[in-house]
């Protein structure tokens, strides 16, 4: 297991809220023994969840913003604290990240070439002289015209300008590892497409993705392999095709048969039942043992309530479910 | 220099309040000038150089006081003395604010516990009556000290206003690139952090000029400070214990106060205008 | 069909310190009563400036320089606010974009829901309850939801809560703006059902601004396409998707991902700015079927079938 670009060894994330009083103490369990990996083999991997379900604390404990509550996560078989330790110039070099919002992630004070300046001057890529011709590079490749660009302050750009920037960013720095955190949700139709496609680039430069996302569709396009998260567990994983095409787990079935489907002859025949149960937000998800979907199963069996079932492997998927056993 | 102008022509309220503030600046840098030619070279404060109470003329637009002098001269010098004390000490406070709340932002913890205690203690204790106390049994009160003594009063409420904007700042996605980009702490705190709230600053400062000339004011209508600073407040003093409005002569104690609000109104608007500027949810909009 | 409401040359501009911004810049647009009416577009063609400026609820610096709405043959741009005012929520009634996040989160929904409801008649409390109860009711929403308060409910539901708001005064139109948008899927898919079904049982016309074609696709009867302030092309949900005509359409189209098929195709080039539209036809700097005419004249919106109009100059349009 040693042997990935990226390891998650059953790692788990509690945070811990301060706050009013005795209600103050809560915590909530963000993630619960995770585990999976990234190949050495350039590769796109999804990871699909709803909000809250715990992908984006993935995404921040893979940079070292947050730190894990137990369990390890590997980088190239060394762990990551060790590496931000030791040897964090290369670690941040070497692991970079495309963020949700195109907005909010430039300093409205500052011109929007910072980022690219500040990733030159930061990790060394370039002398001073070379730097304007890199930048140049890398944002015509992103399809951008630098004059256009050069100089301009964030709100002077449209979101899907800036998050081009965010990618040329990515090709300045070239790292091995990239993780994009829902990338293209604040995008136009229009653009996610030419979005993608830049991952697959990537990909062939050598450089790996974790495609974070709640769009099982947009992963569908992108991704090798897919991991569907649901409430800080993974419960089904395995190649695109196979996980879209032949769905395992309740869950993903779920989600696959509530995406609509953008052609009117193909409209929804069922409909969603209300359950009352379900009105209730799901509150105390922290204690829970079993498996997170348990009370919105329709196939939830009593042991399902407090035991969390192991990994099956049926063909090239793996599943967490009772229902495979 | 154009988004400058730009930024005018969108907020009226903005441009009048710094016009306002401008003009009475400039009046009180060429105070000495003006009263040097008005007076022939005396001071404005001299007792006795015109009679007493004469009505406005072309020599006296406003008149002259009960100690015969001339009103505008002294309002001038008031002026001065006011902005003067103000701006001292609304400077020292925002510095003190800045500082301690950059500090109580970047460690957190203990530190931070120990200067939100004293922020707050500032806030809630009646702080008018300590200043009051102080100045009285300070033996020598010079500008500097009294502006320092205001100051130590007045530099809470905007640390608090920095403190909650440099916690709202810290989780921004900016700050998080910064740091995947190797910024260090510092880095983080003075060239991503900082810049983002020199409007706030700004207006930190204007509550802390418009409190401190209050501040100021209220001591000299009780006759507290240092006699030899002729403040508008100690200007209103005077009028008030001449028996100036007994007599009917409204215009002496109108005008000072007049010269009071107008100060703090045009601060007031560049407050707000600032706000309406700098305010991210109607920054779309603006396009600053 | 009858025509229930119909916007003539409506134009919304916002003042900015660079200049107006055209967000709608001349939308004639008909609504049918008894359809579901979708307006598509992406994010800045003015889909949900159009709904304000219809139901007048912009605020400044957003005005109408010119355009008239006309609803059962009242003017009602020209309506005192007063007289406009009864109309909203008792016949047009809205329900904005995030407006699940525009409860109050310490009232409970009852108070919430009758309050608004009593502000708009003048009816008794009694009264109101039964409204709302049977709204509720209508979206499939048991009448426990009214202890409830609104962090109690998640997301989407506190979304059915705010449709079933809108529909307590039993209007003539619902105008949804992004009713979708932010949910998790299952969610968005029962609250799509849930306007469909306002139509389908309740007879009520609803206008829904969404950026997503496939919801469109779901419930819509007709759709109309919004780019960069203007009506590119209008017509019947089957039209629109069998065979789009218009560049930008298809463009759109071939962008909208789905597990059904893995070729994706962006529409190269950026939006423009509502600051400063492109000349002539305002889609051309992106169109690959671009003509010289595209870029000296606008097309004009042109019935080419019954019930299916283009601007283009593919389709005349001159």
């Amino acid at each position: 297991m040693n042997d990935g670009l990226l390891t998650f060894q059953n790692v788990s994330k509690v945070f811990r809220r301060v706050g009013f009083g005795f209600l103050g103490r809560a915590t909530v369990q963000a993630l619960k023994d995770v585990s999976f990996s990234l190949s050495l083999e350039p590769e796109v991997l999804a990871l699909v969840g709803e909000s809250g379900s715990g992908k984006s604390t993935i995404c921040r404990l893979i940079l070292g913003l947050e730190e894990p509550t137990s369990g390890e996560i590997l980088y190239k078989g060394r762990g990551i604290s060790d590496w931000l330790k030791n040897s964090k110039k290369e670690y941040i070099r070497e692991v970079q990240i495309i963020f949700q919002d195109p907005y909010e992630v430039y300093n409205p004070f500052y011109r929007v070439d910072r980022v690219l300046w500040m990733a030159i001057k930061k990790f060394n890529i370039a002398s001073d002289n070379e730097a304007e011709r890199l930048i140049y590079e890398s944002l015509e490749v992103v399809g951008l015209r630098p004059r256009e660009i050069l100089g301009r302050y964030p709100h002077q750009l449209s979101g899907g300008e800036r998050q081009r920037i965010m990618l040329s960013r990515i090709y300045l720095i070239k790292p091995r590892l990239l993780v994009a955190d829902e990338p293209v949700s604040m995008l136009d139709a229009s653009l996610r497409a030419i979005f993608l496609d830049h991952l697959r680039e990537f990909k062939k430069l050598g450089i790996s993705s974790l495609y974070i996302t709640h769009d099982l569709n947009t992963a569908y396009y992108i991704a090798d392999r897919i991991m569907i998260i649901y409430s800080g567990r993974i419960l089904e994983r395995g190649p695109t095709e196979d996980v879209i095409k032949d769905p395992l787990h309740p869950y993903t079935k779920m989600l696959i048969t509530s995406i609509p489907v953008p052609d009117p002859n193909k409209r929804w025949q069922d409909r969603v039942v209300i359950d009352i149960a379900k009105l209730q937000k799901v509150s105390g998800r922290e204690s829970i043992d079993g498996c997170p979907f348990y009370n919105r199963c329709q196939f939830a069996m009593d042991k399902c309530e407090s035991n969390f079932p192991p990994i099956r492997r049926i063909n090239n998927q793996e599943v967490n479910c009772f229902l495979y056993e | 220099m154009k988004r400058v102008l730009l930024i005018l022509k969108y907020s009226p309220k903005l441009t009048t309040g710094i016009i306002i503030i401008l003009s009475l600046v400039l009046l009180a840098i060429l105070e000495p000038t003006i009263n040097y030619y008005r007076l022939g070279g005396r001071s404005s404060t001299e007792i006795g150089l015109f009679d007493t109470f004469l009505p406005p003329s072309r020599e006296h637009p406003f008149g002259t006081e009960a100690y015969g002098r001339d009103v505008f001269s002294l309002l001038l010098t008031g002026l001065k003395y006011s902005l003067l004390i103000g701006f001292t000490a609304g400077a020292l406070a925002t510095a003190i604010a800045v500082v301690l709340a950059s500090i109580a932002g970047y460690k957190g913890g203990r530190i931070e516990a120990f200067i939100t205690t004293i922020a707050n203690a500032i806030l809630i204790i009646p702080s008018w009556p300590i200043l009051a106390i102080i100045v009285l049994f300070v033996r020598k009160v010079d500008l500097f000290l009294l502006s320092l003594i205001l100051a130590f009063f007045s530099w809470a409420g905007s640390s608090r206003q920095i403190k909650a904007q440099i916690a709202s700042l810290r989780e921004r996605p900016y700050i998080d690139l910064a740091r995947v980009t190797g910024f260090s702490d510092l880095e983080i705190m003075f060239k991503e952090i900082l810049p983002n709230f020199l409007p706030y600053i700004f207006v930190g400062f204007s509550y802390a000029v418009t409190g401190t000339i209050m501040a100021e004011t209220a001591l000299r209508l009780v006759g507290l400070g240092p006699a030899d600073i002729p403040s508008l407040g100690q200007f209103i003093n005077w009028a008030i214990y001449s028996g100036t409005l007994a007599q009917g002569h409204y215009i002496i104690v109108i005008s000072p106060i007049a010269f009071l609000i107008l100060t703090f109104v045009s601060l007031n608007l560049i407050n707000v205008g600032l706000d309406e500027v700098f305010n991210p949810r109607l920054k779309q909009v603006t396009g600053v | 069909m009858n025509t229930i409401l119909e916007v003539e040359n409506l134009k919304v501009y916002f003042k900015t310190i660079l200049g107006d911004a055209k967000s709608v810049d001349g939308v004639s647009l008909k609504v049918f009563e008894g359809e579901i009416l979708g307006i598509a577009g992406e994010s800045g063609c003015g889909k949900s400036t159009l709904v304000e400026g219809v139901l007048k609820i912009y605020k400044p610096p957003c005005y109408i320089p010119e355009g008239k709405v006309y609803y059962k043959g009242m003017d009602l741009l020209n309506l005192p606010e007063e007289e406009f005012r009864k109309l909203r929520w008792k016949e047009l009634s809205y329900v904005p974009q995030g407006s699940m996040n525009s409860l109050n989160p310490v009232i409970k929904i009852e108070e919430q829901m009758i309050d608004g409801i009593m502000s708009h008649t003048d009816i008794s409390y009694r009264e109101a309850k039964e409204l709302a109860l049977s709204a509720l009711n209508s979206v499939g929403m048991p009448p426990d939801v009214l202890e409830m308060y609104p962090h109690e409910l998640s997301g989407g539901m506190r979304q059915r809560v705010c449709i079933a708001m809108s529909i307590c005064l039993n209007p003539k139109i619902v105008f949804a703006d992004e009713p979708i948008t932010g949910l998790d899927v299952v969610m968005q898919k029962l609250n799509l059902q849930t306007l469909g079904d306002l139509r389908d049982r309740f007879g009520i016309t609803v206008v829904m601004v969404a950026h997503d074609m496939a919801c469109h696709a779901e419930i819509c009867d007709r759709i109309c396409i919004m780019y960069a302030g203007k009506i590119l092309e209008i017509g019947s949900t089957f039209d629109i998707f069998s065979d789009p005509l218009h560049p930008y359409t298809k463009g759109l189209l071939s962008a909208v991902p789905s597990l059904e098929k893995k070729d994706l195709k962006g529409i190269p080039g950026l939006a423009p700015s509502p600051l400063e539209w492109p000349s002539g036809c305002r889609f051309h700097p992106r169109c690959s079927y671009r003509m010289k005419i595209c870029e000296e004249k606008e097309p004009i919106l042109k019935e080419i079938q019954p019930g299916r109009s283009v601007a283009c100059f593919l389709y005349g349009g001159e």
